[in-house]
C-alpha cells in the first residue's frame, strides 16, 4: 500500500528540498484536528493516496514508512499573505483596475513560497498590493508544487481586491506644482480617504450605469460578478472609520460577499459588522498593538468577533521573522480569549469558505486535497513547532529525522 | 468611661494591626501558595508554599511540610503556578538612547540615562521579568557601564540591584565603520590605556605631579582607597610600577578599561557575524578579560558555536531564533534553529525578549522548546543562565531557600500561550497585580470609544490618553502604524530578489 | 636604369597593385590556407583552404585546389567566420528606448543606426563582424531590431525582429503600464487586432525577441509566445534552467549574456543546460562603454563552467546567424555566403588568442597591431 518511491525531477525544478513525487502516505499522530467536528484523540491516522485524503480515523495504520508526529491540522490558509508586494504586481496607471489579473503578475519562483509552505501555510490568496483603490483580481494558489499556474491553481480570479483607508492615498503625489506640467498620472490619484471612497463608488456607479444603458465598460463582468455574489470582494480597512466605510459601502451596493482585510479595530464595531454580513480577516499581532493607520489591535479582537458570530480568519502577511508567521498567530488570539476550536477554524475552514474553496481544502476529510500540517506538540502553542507539511500530498517539509 | 476608652484603645490597636497585616512591605512576611511550584533548580513541588521574610525565601516546599507564619498575608492559590522571576540578561530598553556617538566611552553610566517610568519597566512586570540588566547598545566600539535593576521603584537608586555592572564592547562595526576600522579602534583603545598607564608611572618616577593636579582640578576623589596605589593585577599584560600611582589619579576616561583589564568588570561583547566572534574572543584574551566575557549574539553567529564552546564563555541570543539564509545558486532559503546549535556545542545560552511584549522571555523559551531544546534548558535560559551571567546566581533565577523573594504567580504553565502573570512579587513585595493593571485591560479589550459603549467616567479620559504614550514608547524602528513591517519591507526585498537572478 | 632595378620596381609595382587591388571591395580573388578552420556549424577542418572571390565564399575544405599563381594567404592558426552578436546596444546610447512611452510598436532602430559610430569599429576589432541592434529592455514594445555589419558596409535586415520586454525596467512608475498585468494586457491588445508589425509577427513573418529577467518573467514570456504561436527568442533569461521543458516545447531560442566576473555560476550553468537540452542560443554583446571583448569573455566564462566547445562555437557563428535571421548571408563558411572571416593566432575560445586579421566581404578591415 505504501510505496515510498523516490523520483528526482532532473530538468524542471532545482529546489533545495528533495523533490519527491510521492503523493501516497500514511500519517500517524496522537491527535488529528480535522476542523470538521471533534478532534480524533488518543491515536489517529490519515491515509493519503495520489494527493487526496482517502480516510481519517481512530487507531493505528501503516507500517514503518508512515509519517509520525504529535498532532495534525489541515494546511493553513492565508487570505492576506502579501507575497507579491512589489510595485510591479499592481497596475498603477489607473487607480481602478477591475480586470487586472494577479495570474499575470505573480512570481511562482519566489523564495517566499517556500517560506510560507515550510511554516504551515498550504494555500494562499495573492492579491495585488493596495497602491490602487481597486487593484484587480486576486488568485488563490497552493504554496508548493511545480512552479506553474496549472500545478498550483486553487481558484483563478478568486476575488476583486480594493482598499479603503490611507494606503492608496499614500501612493499619490499631491498636485502642488509651482512650475511645469504634471509629472505623472500620480498627481491625479486620490490623496485623501474621501477621494478614495469616491473613486470606489464612482467605479461601481459607472459599471451599473453602463450595464443599464447597455454601453461597454472595462471590467463590467467583474463588477457584475461582485454584485451578484458570484465573486467576493476583499477590501483593506484597518481603522474603525474605514471599517465603517466598508460596511456602509457593502450595504449601499448590496454586495453579497465582502471580506474586510486587516480589520484591526473590528472589535469596535461588532454590531455593525454582524448586521452587515461582512467577513473579516484579522492582521498579525503587532508590538505595541498599534497597527497600520494607527488602528488599535486588541488581543481579544478575535474573541469579540467570534462571540458576535462574525465569520473571520487570521492572517500572517508573509512575515520575515519565523515566529510571526500565521502558525503563531492563533496563540495571540487565544490569549485574548478565543477558544482553540475557533482559532483552528480561523486558519482553515473560515478562510476556505470566504473564497469558495471549501470543497477542496480547509479540513481533513476524505476526498479533500491532502494539505496537512504536522506538529510536534499542541498546534499553535509557541512551544510547538511545524515539523511536517504536505501540499497536495507532496512532502514539502519532512518530519522524519535525518540520518 | 474607662471601659469606653479601653474599647476605643482596643479598636484603634486592632485597626493598626489590620493595617500592618494588610500591607506587604519588604520587612514583612509573605506567603505564596501555588498548585504547582517550578523551582527550576530542583524538582517541581505540587501544592506548595513559599515563605518570604525580609525579602528572602526562608522556606519552600509542599504545604504539608512548610510552616506558614500566622501573621503573613497569603497570595496565590491552588489554581496558580509559581515561577522564579524571569531575568533579562541584556537590554538597552529603559534608556533614552542606546548609544553615544563617541566611539570609546567607557566612562558613561546608564544610571544617568535610565528612566524609571519608561513603559518598558511596566511591561517587564506585566510579563514577569523581575531582574533586568540594562546596558548600552552595540552601536559603539566600547560603551559605558550598565546596571542590574528591578522593574520597580521611583528612582534609579530604588530600582538598582547591582550598580555599575557590565561594560559593553562591540566587534560588529559601529555605524559608519568597517570591520577593519572597528577592530583597529578596539585594539587602539587598549593600546591607549597602556600608554596612559605607562605615562602615569613614568611621570611618578620623574617626580612629575601633573596627574595629581589634574585629578584635583577635576574634583576627583583622592581620599582613602582612591589615594592609594596598587600594582596592576591583570593577567594578559601589565604595566610595572602602577603601585606608584594612586588609583584616583588614573584618568576617569581610562579607569573603567583598567578595571576591565584587571578582570573586575563583566564584559558584554556584541557580535553580529561569525567573524566578529573570533575578533571578540581575541580582544578579550589579549586583554585578560575573557573569563568575565559574555557574548551578545545575533542569529548568524551560530556558525562560530564551536569557537565559542572552546572559549567557554556564555552567550545571550538576540534576534530571530531561526536564522535564515538564501542559497545563492538555487535562491532557496535555508533555516537553522540557533539554540539547538549552541546546545549541541555545549555553549550555555540565555534568551532575550525581543522588542515586544508579545515576544517576551516566556515566549522565547517556548520557541526554544518548539525548536527542540529541552524544557529544562529552555527555562534555565531565561532564569538561571542569565542570573549567572549577572553574577546573581545565588540570589535569583530559582526558587530555593536563601534566594531573593522574586516570584511570579502565573495562571498556568509559564510556556503556555494562554497563561497570564497574575502577581509579581519582588523581594517579598507584591509590585504587580493583573487585576489592577488598567493598561493590560486595554491591551486585551481595548478602550471604549465614547458613544459606542457605556462610558466608565473619568478613567476613560485617562485611558484615551494612554495609547498615545504607548505609541511614543514604541521602538524607534516601529513607527506608530505607518509602513509597519510587511508591505514596506516587501517592496524592498522583492526588488532585491530581481537582482539575484543575474 | 639598370635591368634588375627595373625588374625590382616592376615586381614591387605588381605586388603593390595586387595589394591595392586586393583592397578594393568585390574584385579580389584569393585563397587562405589555414592550419585549422571552424566552419561555424560545429564542424572543423584541418589544413583546409578557403576560396574567396568578389567578397563571396566560393568553396572551403580540405580538398580545395589552389591553382598556382593565385594569391594565397598562409595562416598557421585558426580561421573562423566573423562573430555574430544577437543583441546589443552598440552605437545606440540613449536611442534604443523612449522614456516617455512604453509602446514603440512602429519604431525602427534602423532609423537610429549610425555606421560611423566608433562602437562598431571597436567591436569589429574584437572580431564581431555582424550584430543585431536591439531596442532597450525598458520599452514594453521596443520596435524593430536591425542587423548590421560592423564595418559599416551594409544593413543586412532593416526589420529583423519585433522586440518586446517582459521585464521590470519597462515598468516605470511614471508612465503606463506600471505593472506586469498592464504590460501583458497591452501585448494582448495588440494581438487581438494586429496591424503593422504585429500583423507581421502574428503571421509568422517577423520573429519576436523578448527581454525577460527572473524566472517568472521568462515563464510569462514563454507562455505568451506559446499561446499565440509566436516564434523568436528570449533575451536574458538568466535562470531559465527551471523552465527548460516549456522552453524546449515553445521552440524559442535564447540570447544570453553579457557575462562578467560577478555573474552567478547558476547563470552560467543555465547556458550549459541550454546546450545540453539542444535549445538554440547565442550571445549578446557587451555594452560599448566596457573596454573588453564584447562577446568572447562571456563565452569563455561559459566554457570554463562546462559549456561544450563546439556548442560554444556554434553559438558564436552559425547558431547566432540563425537566431539573427541572416543565416543566408553569414554565420558559416559555405559557398555563396559573405566572406566574413577571422584569422586567429589561437583558438577563439581561448581568451589569450586574438585576431590577426579580420575580413568582411573579402576585404581586410583590421589587422593585428604589432
Amino acid at each position: 500500500m505504501i510505496s515510498v518511491g523516490w523520483t528526482l525531477l532532473a530538468l524542471t525544478t532545482s529546489a533545495a528540498l528533495p523533490q519527491e513525487e510521492e503523493t501516497t502516505w500514511v500519517i500517524r499522530a496522537q491527535t488529528v484536528y480535522t476542523a470538521a467536528g471533534d478532534p480524533i484523540e488518543d491515536g489517529a491516522f490519515i491515509e493519503v493516496e495520489d494527493g487526496i485524503i482517502e480516510g481519517v480515523g481512530s487507531g493505528s495504520r501503516g507500517g514503518d514508512g508512515a509519517l509520525e508526529c504529535f498532532a495534525v491540522t489541515p494546511g493553513l490558509i492565508d487570505l492576506s499573505v502579501r507575497i507579491a508586494s512589489s510595485r510591479w504586481s499592481v497596475e498603477e496607471s489607473d487607480e481602478v483596475q477591475l480586470a487586472a489579473r494577479m495570474a499575470d503578475a505573480v512570481d511562482l519562483f519566489s523564495y517566499r513560497w517556500g517560506r510560507e509552505a515550510r511554516s504551515g501555510v498550504t494555500s494562499a490568496l495573492v492579491s495585488p498590493p493596495d497602491n490602487n483603490v481597486l487593484g484587480g483580481l486576486g488568485i488563490a494558489l497552493k504554496t508548493a508544487g511545480e512552479p506553474t499556474l496549472e500545478a498550483r491553481l486553487l481558484r483563478d480570479d478568486a476575488v476583486l481586491r480594493g482598499s479603503f483607508g490611507d494606503y492608496p492615498a499614500r501612493h499619490s503625489t499631491p498636485n502642488r506644482l509651482a512650475v511645469g506640467p504634471p509629472r505623472d498620472f500620480r498627481t491625479r490619484r486620490p490623496a485623501t480617504r474621501m477621494a478614495t471612497e469616491w473613486v470606489m463608488r464612482d467605479a461601481f456607479y459607472k459599471g451599473i450605469a453602463a450595464k443599464r444603458s447597455g454601453t461597454a465598460y472595462d471590467g463590467a463582468e467583474v463588477l457584475e460578478s461582485v454584485l451578484s455574489g458570484e465573486r467576493p470582494m476583499i477590501v483593506q480597512a484597518w481603522a474603525t472609520q474605514d471599517i465603517r466605510t466598508a460596511a456602509f459601502f457593502k450595504a449601499e451596493f448590496s454586495i453579497p460577499r465582502m471580506i474586510i482585510d486587516g480589520a484591526a479595530e473590528a472589535w469596535r464595531e461588532p454590531e455593525l459588522l454582524r448586521s452587515s454580513g461582512a467577513s473579516v480577516v484579522l492582521p498579525p499581532m503587532v508590538f505595541g498593538q498599534r497597527a497600520r493607520d494607527n488602528a488599535f489591535y486588541t488581543l481579544s479582537c478575535a474573541k469579540t468577533l467570534h462571540d458576535a458570530g462574525i465569520p473571520f480568519a487570521l492572517s500572517g502577511h508573509g512575515a520575515e521573522r519565523s515566529d510571526e508567521r500565521l502558525a503563531y498567530q492563533p496563540a495571540h488570539a487565544m490569549r485574548g480569549g478565543l477558544p482553540f476550536e475557533a482559532a483552528l477554524e480561523a486558519v482553515t475552514m473560515a478562510p476556505a469558505r470566504m473564497i469558495g474553496v471549501e470543497d477542496r481544502v480547509g479540513s481533513i476529510e476524505a476526498g479533500k486535497d491532502a494539505d496537512l500540517v504536522l506538529w510536534s506538540g499542541r498546534p499553535f502553542e509557541p512551544s510547538s513547532r511545524v515539523v511536517g507539511v504536505l501540499v497536495s500530498g507532496r512532502l514539502v517539509l519532512d518530519p522524519r529525522p535525518t540520518e | 468611661m474607662k471601659a469606653a476608652m479601653s474599647i476605643k484603645r482596643v479598636l484603634s490597636c486592632s485597626l493598626v494591626l489590620v493595617a500592618v497585616v494588610g500591607s506587604a512591605t519588604a520587612s514583612e512576611k509573605l506567603v505564596i501558595e501555588a498548585g504547582r511550584i517550578i523551582t527550576v533548580q530542583g524538582p517541581e513541588i505540587a501544592d506548595g508554599v513559599i515563605v518570604i521574610e525580609d525579602g528572602r525565601i526562608t522556606a519552600i516546599g509542599p504545604a504539608s511540610e512548610v510552616e506558614k507564619p500566622w501573621d503573613a498575608p497569603v497570595l496565590g492559590g491552588p489554581e496558580f503556578t509559581a515561577f522564579p522571576g524571569f531575568i533579562e540578561a541584556n537590554t538597552t530598553r529603559g534608556l533614552d538612547r542606546a548609544n553615544e556617538s563617541v566611539d570609546v566611552a567607557p566612562f558613561l553610566d546608564v544610571r544617568d540615562s535610565l528612566d524609571p517610568i519608561n513603559f518598558f519597566f511596566e511591561d517587564c512586570k506585566r510579563w514577569g521579568i523581575t531582574t533586568i540588566s540594562v546596558q548600552q547598545g552595540s552601536d559603539c566600539v566600547i560603551g559605558g557601564r550598565g546596571r542590574v535593576v528591578k522593574p520597580h521603584g521611583d528612582t534609579v537608586e530604588e530600582m538598582t540591584v547591582r550598580p555599575s555592572f557590565g561594560l559593553v564592547l562591540s566587534a560588529s562595526p559601529k555605524r559608519g565603520k568597517s570591520r577593519a576600522t572597528q577592530s583597529q579602534a578596539l585594539r587602539q583603545a587598549f593600546t591607549d590605556l597602556r600608554e596612559h598607564l605607562e605615562q602615569l608611572v613614568q611621570e611618578k618616577r620623574d617626580g612629575n605631579d601633573r596627574a595629581r593636579r589634574e585629578a584635583l582640578y577635576q574634583g576627583r576623589d583622592l581620599e582613602g582607597e582612591r589615594g592609594k596605589g596598587r600594582a596592576m593585577t591583570a593577567t594578559a599584560w601589565k604595566v610595572d610600577g602602577l603601585e606608584l600611582v594612586p588609583r584616583g589619579q588614573v584618568d576617569e576616561k581610562q579607569e573603567p578599561l583598567l578595571d576591565l583589564v584587571e578582570g573586575r568588570v563583566a564584559a558584554f561583547f556584541h557580535c553580529s557575524q561569525p567573524m566578529d566572534v573570533h575578533r571578540a574572543l581575541e580582544i578579550a584574551r589579549d586583554n585578560g578579560f575573557l573569563a568575565r566575557t559574555t557574548l551578545i549574539l545575533e542569529p548568524a553567529c551560530w556558525k562560530a558555536a564551536d569557537v565559542i564552546a572552546e572559549a567557554g564563555v556564555p552567550v545571550v541570543l538576540t534576534g530571530d531564533l531561526t536564522h535564515t539564509e538564501r542559497e545563492p545558486l538555487t535562491g532557496e532559503e535555508l533555516e537553522t534553529f540557533v539554540p539547538t546549535v549552541y546546545r549541541d556545542a555545549g555553549v550555555r545560552f540565555a534568551l532575550s525578549s525581543e522588542n515586544s511584549s508579545t515576544q517576551s522571555l516566556w515566549y522565547q523559551a517556548a520557541l526554544a522548546v518548539g525548536g527542540g531544546v529541552s524544557r529544562q534548558t529552555a527555562l534555565e535560559a531565561v532564569t538561571r543562565v542569565p542570573a549567572e551571567i549577572l553574577g546573581l546566581g545565588d540570589r535569583v533565577g530559582a526558587l530555593a531557600e536563601g534566594m531573593d523573594g522574586n516570584v511570579v504567580i502565573l495562571t498556568g504553565d509559564p510556556l503556555s500561550s494562554t497563561t497570564w502573570v497574575d502577581t509579581v512579587v519582588l523581594e517579598g513585595e507584591a509590585v504587580y497585580r493583573r487585576d489592577e493593571d488598567v493598561r493590560n485591560r486595554h491591551l486585551l479589550e481595548g478602550i471604549a470609544q465614547p458613544g459606542t459603549q457605556p462610558a466608565a467616567g473619568s478613567s476613560d479620559v485617562a485611558a484615551e490618553a494612554e495609547p498615545e504614550s504607548e505609541a511614543a514608547m514604541a521602538e524607534p524602528d516601529e513607527a506608530s502604524g505607518e509602513e509597519t513591517g510587511p508591505d514596506s519591507g516587501e517592496e524592498a526585498s522583492n526588488e532585491e530578489e530581481e537582482d539575484t537572478e543575474q | 636604369m639598370k635591368p634588375w632595378n627595373t625588374l625590382a620596381l616592376a615586381l614591387a609595382a605588381t605586388f603593390l597593385s595586387e595589394v591595392a587591388e586586393g583592397q578594393k571591395a568585390g574584385v579580389d580573388e584569393f585563397y587562405v590556407r589555414s592550419a585549422r578552420i571552424y566552419l561555424g556549424d560545429g564542424r572543423e577542418v584541418e589544413d583546409g583552404v578557403l576560396y574567396v572571390r568578389d567578397g563571396v565564399i566560393q568553396s572551403v575544405g580540405r580538398g580545395v585546389a589552389v591553382p598556382s599563381g593565385k594569391r594565397t594567404l598562409q595562416h598557421d592558426g585558426v580561421l573562423t567566420p566573423g562573430i555574430i552578436s544577437c543583441a546589443s546596444n552598440l552605437g545606440l546610447a540613449g536611442e534604443s528606448g523612449d522614456s516617455a512611452r512604453a509602446d514603440l510598436s512602429e519604431g525602427r532602430l534602423a532609423d537610429a543606426y549610425q555606421p560611423s559610430h566608433t562602437d562598431y569599429a571597436h567591436a569589429l576589432e574584437f572580431g564581431v563582424t555582424t550584430t543585431v541592434l536591439t531596442p532597450s529592455i525598458s520599452s514594453v514594445v521596443g520596435g524593430s531590431a536591425v542587423v548590421v555589419k560592423t564595418d559599416g558596409s551594409e544593413v543586412l535586415d532593416r526589420d529583423s525582429h519585433l522586440v518586446v520586454s517582459f521585464s521590470t525596467p519597462a515598468l516605470q512608475a511614471d508612465r503606463a503600464p506600471t505593472g506586469y498585468a498592464g504590460a501583458l494586457a497591452l501585448l494582448e491588445e495588440h494581438l487581438a487586432s494586429p496591424t503593422g508589425v504585429w500583423a507581421e509577427a502574428e503571421a509568422g513573418r517577423l520573429p519576436l525577441m523578448m527581454h525577460a529577467g527572473p524566472r517568472h518573467e521568462v515563464a510569462r514570456a514563454i507562455a505568451f509566445a506559446t499561446q499565440h504561436g509566436l516564434q523568436g527568442s528570449l533575451i536574458g533569461a538568466a535562470w531559465a534552467d527551471d523552465v527548460l521543458e516549456s522552453l524546449r516545447a515553445s521552440g524559442l531560442s535564447v540570447v544570453v549574456g553579457p557575462f562578467r566576473t560577478g555573474t552567478s555560476p547558476r547563470t552560467l550553468d543555465t547556458v550549459v543546460s541550454l546546450a545540453e537540452a539542444g535549445i538554440p542560443f547565442a550571445f549578446a554583446a557587451e555594452d560599448s562603454r566596457v573596454p573588453t571583448d564584447p562577446v568572447r569573455f562571456s563565452v569563455a566564462l561559459c566554457v570554463r563552467r562546462g559549456l561544450d566547445e563546439s556548442a560554444a562555437r556554434k553559438a558564436l557563428f552559425g547558431g547566432a546567424a540563425l537566431i539573427a535571421g541572416v543565416a543566408d548571408r553569414v554565420g558559416t563558411l559555405e559557398r555563396g555566403k559573405d566572406a566574413d572571416f577571422i584569422l586567429w593566432d589561437g583558438d577563439p575560445l581561448d581568451l589569450t588568442s586574438s585576431p590577426r586579421a579580420i575580413y568582411v566581404k573579402g576585404r581586410l578591415v583590421t589587422q593585428e597591431k604589432h
